[in-house]
């Protein structure tokens, strides 16, 4: 039964994850004085781009491409599937375990150095100069995510009472979000999710921050030499890494508990287009795109000290 | 070790083809070479074959943004050849032409070079505000691009008070959009952070490197051939000359905001102080002597000047276009040298390439 209701709600956000990119389009569309494609869009886009002819260049490393992308595929369900879902009982886990919390940060990891990989077999200078900037900002957002997740950890572990050898456990998550209440009522962990909405716009390769593909710069970077279904799955990795971050940022900072599951799922849906608007939509419309060493340096100096500073008052 | 990176002929950033190979380090630009030609059209050549009044229409089509000014420019060399007197109203429909289309061919560069750093809504915005100023040059000529108002001795069409008070109300919302962009280009972080010292030549360098027009007066440089040797009816306008000492991306891209409203004030007063009387001289160019003259223009991209030599037909024995991008994109190899891989379509576009104009 869980394995039923596992698979459709990755069925419900896959949908939803296309819809919200749709929306993504209209929103910054209607904030351009544009009117812009239907909410659907995404959808025909990504059923389109199956049916195109997926011919890579002869220079393009085909078998580590498709190796790479079903890896991607796999770490972007990974990350999904240890995300606690709404069901008739409060909420369920599929991978529930301890550490399930760094599964998720490696499955987001490994979404990124899918794209490094991609790049380097594309073998084209646009493709290899993405992959190498994507390198960097991985290394620049990557830090302060993990710092965060430690603090995360730990004060969830106090605030429920676990142990400290759970503290990379969603279940002790979990177990502070019913002390608490939403988590994001303590201070410590509105810190913590103020700067992972900060991280929002790199982990999703959003504007001002998706560097590694600029379109005017280096022609989408290291997915320039994709097309057709190979497209299509670069582009539904996009989609599920947003629609995975966005769901991770509401399901353990803010969604109540204590819902019928229908209302949870309603919720769920409403909250991951709210964060998905804040941490894609908003930064795309009303910012230009920054260089790669001042999007490095904005993340380790801005996040990454701050990240530091929580983990510091987090242990003290 | 090096690598080499193709910007071009084709590109998102460019509108045009043009062939830009930089040899990056990293991120870093080492070295850059431009090679042109890819929309050559040989315009000059075909001007040879036809008569005096039929190039109008094909000097007119050597550009579509600033396509008044090639026209503008011809009619003057024909003019001087031919010893043919313009009526000053004629004059003050010329600047009132000539102006509207620096307002929106700076707007649409604005809006460009805001594409090519990424920021779409203010490309977006720049472009929806600059309709109202296609709208009135379709308005007052009939055309959008090729406007055709000019012909030998004058111009086509005459601007009645309806038409000329519709401009004024446009000029308004134009001055509006232009004291927003003003503000958003001095303010805004993604633009300061992707324009403030990139690119930077110092006067000296942009001299020894003969740039002109924005470009120059960004560096530094008082050159306006509307200020320094004035034509048609300049001198009797009001109007600063927008100098800019920083030598930046930034400062050469502002200089075409301030030129902006520069260019809405130069309006107001044509249309404040037109004369009334005849719109074109009667008396037809068919042959004209053997003469060897030159004319000027400050086109929105800086000087153009044109070449004409007659020999006593009714068609030019030569005619040569210099445009302001052919002096302008060379500079450009200087700029990127030593730049991010990220500054190069910027500092490649903030000079407004026209590759039309240029490859003619």
């Amino acid at each position: 039964m869980t394995v039923a209701y596992w698979i459709g709600w990755l069925i419900v956000l896959s949908i939803w994850s296309f819809l919200i990119g749709g929306f993504d389009r209209k929103i910054v569309a209607r904030l351009q004085g544009r009117y812009g494609p239907p909410f659907w869009q995404n959808i025909t886009d990504f059923v389109k781009l199956l049916y195109k002819r997926g011919n890579l260049a002869t220079r393009t490393a085909t078998s580590v491409v498709d190796v790479a992308l079903i890896v991607g595929l796999v770490a972007g369900v990974l990350a999904v599937s240890v995300l606690p879902f709404a069901g008739t009982n409060g909420t369920f886990q599929v991978l529930a375990f301890e550490g399930d919390l760094i599964i998720f940060a490696y499955a987001f990891a490994l979404m990124a150095l899918v794209y490094v990989v991609v790049g380097f077999a594309g073998r084209s200078p646009y493709t290899i100069v993405g992959a190498s900037r994507e390198v960097s900002m991985l290394i620049s957002y990557e830090i302060p995510f993990i710092l965060v997740l430690v603090a995360l950890g730990y004060r969830a572990a106090l605030l429920g009472g676990a142990t400290v050898n759970s503290i990379f456990s969603m279940s002790s998550l979990m177990q502070a979000k019913s002390q608490v209440g939403i988590l994001v009522g303590d201070p410590i962990m509105l810190g913590a999710f103020l700067i992972l909405l900060v991280l929002g716009p790199a982990m999703v390769s959003a504007v001002p921050f998706d560097i590694p593909e600029a379109e005017t710069e280096i022609v989408e970077g290291y997915s320039a030499e994709l097309h057709g279904p190979r497209l299509a799955v670069m582009f539904a990795l996009k989609h599920l890494k947003l629609i995975a971050y966005s769901y991770f940022l509401w399901s353990i900072f803010l969604s109540p508990s204590g819902l019928a599951w229908w209302a949870n799922l309603l919720l769920s849906l409403l909250g991951t287009l709210v964060l998905s608007v804040a941490i894609n939509t908003i930064p795309r419309a009303v910012s230009g795109r920054f260089r790669i060493e001042q999007g490095a340096k904005f993340y380790l100096i801005g996040p990454g000290l701050a990240s530091l500073l929580l983990l510091v008052l987090v242990f003290a | 070790m090096g690598y080499r990176v193709p910007l071009g002929p084709y590109h998102p950033a460019f509108e045009e083809g043009e062939y830009i190979e930089l040899e990056l380090e990293g991120e870093m630009v080492v070295d850059a070479e431009i090679k042109i030609g890819f929309i050559h059209r040989a315009i000059e050549k075909s001007a040879t074959r036809r008569t005096f009044i039929k190039d109008l229409g094909l000097i007119e089509r050597v550009c579509g943004i600033c396509s008044y000014h090639h026209s503008w420019a011809y009619c003057l060399a024909v003019e001087k050849a031919a010893g043919l007197e313009v009526p000053v109203r004629a004059e003050y429909i010329r600047v009132l032409t000539g102006e509207l289309e620096r307002i929106h061919s700076h707007l649409m560069y604005l809006g460009a070079m805001a594409h090519k750093m990424g920021f779409d809504t203010l490309f977006m915005y720049t472009w929806s505000g600059r309709e109202a100023v296609m709208d009135m040059l379709e308005l007052f000529s009939g055309n959008r691009v090729n406007y055709a108002i000019n012909t030998l001795g004058g111009v086509r069409r005459d601007l009645d008070e309806d038409t000329a008070s519709q401009i004024r109300s446009a000029l308004d919302s134009l001055e509006d959009l232009a004291l927003k962009l003003k503000d958003t280009w001095s303010k805004d972080a993604s633009i300061l952070a992707r324009t403030r010292n990139v690119g930077v030549i110092t006067k000296e360098q942009a001299h020894m490197l003969s740039v002109v027009g924005p470009t120059a007066r960004g560096s530094g440089i008082h050159e306006d051939i509307r200020k320094t040797a004035p034509y048609s009816v300049y001198p009797d306008l009001e109007f600063d000359m927008v100098v800019l000492e920083d030598g930046d991306v930034w400062s050469r891209t502002f200089v075409r905001v301030l030129e902006t409203l520069e260019s809405i004030r130069i309006a107001r007063q044509v249309l404040a102080k037109i004369p009334s009387g005849p719109i074109k001289n009667p008396k037809p160019v068919i042959k004209i002597e053997p003469r060897n003259v030159m004319s000027r223009v400050e086109a929105p991209r800086g000087e153009l000047i044109d070449h004409l030599i007659t020999d006593g037909s009714d068609r030019p024995f030569r005619l040569k276009i210099r445009t302001p991008t052919l002096v302008n994109l060379p500079a450009t190899e200087f700029m990127m040298r030593g730049c991010k891989l990220a500054d190069a379509p910027v500092i490649v576009g903030h000079i407004d390439p026209c590759m039309s104009c240029m490859d003619r």
